[in-house]
């Protein structure tokens, strides 16, 4: 019986998880990276809320806690205007398979602003592709939710738990709440936005056929 | 969070289609406005559909600032109900 296939070399209404997005790529994590997220990840305004929480591992300590065992998926994004810049990682680690649930997390350079958003719906997009997950989580310490808290209004993520005075800075603790984004949900969105995607679409493709 | 939605302000822009504004490069107007990164998201998605992509957003999105110059002209060509936020419209002039 002869296969339809469609331009991307799967069958006909199967698309491949493109990590290319209208300004930013994700590309794999590689060693020349390192350097450039140490220094990131150090920044002012990024080392208290990122995973280090205003410590400053040493070097190699930093590159060994990037391949942890609980790490599902992560990629570094970079903008397609400046190929080889990093503007930040997006990681999903500690997955249960089983349950369908993975966490993620997202820490860019500081100008990018809303563009890491760009980033982190290419790895979602990427997430549910590939693996039959449910929910993606998000552990955000309360100072950081005002970065996207309309999207919690907005329906697009649920806060399904808090921590409440859990973290410590700045002389008070604060919350630490999960939030959730639901597969429906972001189906929803991917849908509502095509062009976020579409060039992704169509560079792939043109790329295979060059 | 400012009353508003991306439905209302594409609804204006494709009236007026002004992509030839002086983008305001004053780093409170993130704050004035009230916006989070997920509004600006929006907003820069909204226009992409818009425009079809042709280059109204700055590549790296931070372009965030040219957003917000958009949406702030919505704002101020408000005339009713009047705005409960305050915007500082002689930043813009």
């Amino acid at each position: 019986m002869k296969r339809q296939e469609g331009s991307s070399g799967l069958p006909e209404g199967v698309s491949r998880p493109s990590l290319l997005g209208r300004r930013y790529s994700l590309v794999p994590l590689l060693p020349s990276h390192h350097e450039a997220l140490y220094g990131m990840c150090l920044q002012d305004q990024i080392a208290f809320r990122w995973r280090y929480r205003g410590a400053q591992p040493q070097f190699e300590a930093f590159v060994r806690s990037l391949y942890g065992p609980n790490v599902l998926a992560q990629f570094v994004m970079e903008p397609k205007a400046v190929k080889g810049a990093v503007a930040g990682l997006q990681v999903a680690y500690n997955a249960s398979l089983q349950d369908g649930t993975v966490y993620v997390a997202s820490v860019s350079s500081a100008p990018r602003g809303s563009g890491a958003l760009e980033g982190f719906a290419l790895l979602v997009r990427h997430l549910f592709y590939c693996w039959n997950l449910r929910k993606l989580y998000l552990e955000v310490v309360e100072f950081n939710l005002e970065q996207f808290w309309s999207a919690v209004e907005r329906g697009v993520l649920v806060e399904e738990s808090r921590l409440r005075e859990h973290t410590y800075f700045y002389g008070r603790y604060w919350d630490l709440a999960t939030l959730v984004l639901y597969r429906e949900q972001f189906e929803d969105f991917e849908a509502s936005h095509p062009m976020l995607f579409a060039e992704g679409r169509q560079v792939s493709d043109d790329a295979r056929q060059s | 969070m400012v009353p508003w939605s991306v439905e209302e302000f594409v609804a204006w822009f494709s009236t007026t289609m002004d992509l030839a504004c002086e983008v305001p490069h004053h780093a409170r107007l993130r704050d004035d406005l009230a916006l989070d990164d997920y509004d600006l998201f929006l907003v820069a998605l909204a226009l992409d559909d818009l425009t079809k992509g042709e280059g109204l957003i700055d590549e790296d999105l931070c372009g965030s600032l040219r957003v917000i110059d958009l949406y702030h002209r919505y704002l101020i060509s408000l005339s009713s109900p009047p705005m409960v936020h305050p915007v500082v419209p002689d930043r813009l002039t």
